[in-house]
């Protein structure tokens, strides 16, 4: 497996929202689009503190955004972008934060804020998710007979995780590559932490049969 | 005689139920979403039971493989985006 290289998501990866139903209010990510009119105004001595609990919050967050922002885009240009336009809706809806979880908190905004991106795209500027998928994942199928034992092993595991269906490679990456828990995976993509436990389940069953198929199965070392 | 009535005449009753719980939580095991107790009752297990043992060790050399994809991200992304964040409160307050 190369090392060093993301493999991207598409957009069908997330799950939208309902259409025409805005995130119900007091829910993670609620913030609304972008507009000067929504600025909230808070006295001197409230805006310290809503500056000190913004860097407190969101400050040490932003690398792991980037990561997951750069998973579910195709383009790093486009994650960065994501990421800033992240980081201003967190700054505009976090008198709504709770408290609790940052990290999903934020990764539901950016959620939201990577589908708003999408539709703000004309048509034909839309990715096609198998384009996508077969411009930045191209299979890679080594001779195990060439090479050493684990470089085929990782060469395998990398092929059937190009192969695996687009909702359950996204899980795997979210949680192995960019290291989120369950609960912020689930945030991430907007459906259940009980979808994420399946879908990494079934993702892995399959990886595995394919490191069996090619005769790959490690020994363990006592 | 299949695996798991070879496991079940090996092991006894009570740790065939425990494999298969122990595969139902697996995942979860491994990527330590597991409770703590939950957690030690697989890790008790996965060293008792070869064959439970070999399919976590099968997961977890595949979690190290997929690992490998991990890159950090551009260091002048995240300065530019940490600049960002900072002045964002100063600017619109």
């Amino acid at each position: 497996m190369r090392a060093g290289r993301p493999i991207r998501l598409p957009l069908s990866a997330i799950s939208h929202p309902r259409e025409g139903k805005p995130p119900p209010a007091g829910s993670a990510g609620v913030a609304p689009a972008p507009s000067p009119d929504s600025e909230p105004t808070p006295d001197a001595a409230g805006s310290t503190d809503r500056q000190a609990r913004y860097d407190s919050v969101v400050l040490p967050q932003i690398a792991v955004m980037l990561r997951v922002a750069t998973t579910i885009t195709s383009q790093p240009a486009d994650a960065e972008d994501l990421v800033q336009e992240t980081l201003l809706r967190a700054w505009r809806g976090l008198d709504r934060f709770d408290g609790q979880h940052p990290r999903a908190w934020l990764l539901t905004i950016l959620r939201h804020a990577e589908i708003n991106r999408h539709r703000r795209r004309r048509p034909s500027l839309l990715d096609d998710p198998a384009d996508a998928t077969e411009r930045h994942l191209a299979p890679v199928v080594p001779s195990a007979e060439q090479q050493v034992m684990d470089r085929a092993f990782d060469s395998v595991v990398e092929a059937a995780l190009i192969d695996l269906p687009t909702q359950l490679r996204a899980v795997v990456i979210l949680i192995d590559v960019d290291q989120l828990s369950y609960a912020e995976a689930a945030a991430a993509l907007g459906v259940p932490e009980g979808t994420i436990t399946s879908r990494l389940h079934r993702a892995r069953k399959r990886i595995r049969s394919r490191i069996s198929k090619a005769g790959l199965t490690p020994r363990r070392h006592p | 005689m299949n695996n798991l009535a070879m496991h079940r005449r090996m092991l006894g009753d009570s740790l065939v139920t425990s494999c298969l719980q122990t595969r139902r939580h697996l995942q979860r095991y491994l990527d330590g979403e597991a409770d703590p107790a939950l957690a030690e009752r697989i890790t008790r297990h996965l060293d008792a039971c070869r064959a439970c043992g070999l399919q976590a060790h099968i997961y977890q050399q595949i979690k190290t493989a997929v690992c490998r994809h991990a890159t950090e991200p551009p260091a002048e992304a995240l300065e530019r985006l940490t600049a960002f964040a900072e002045a964002l409160p100063r600017q619109r307050t």
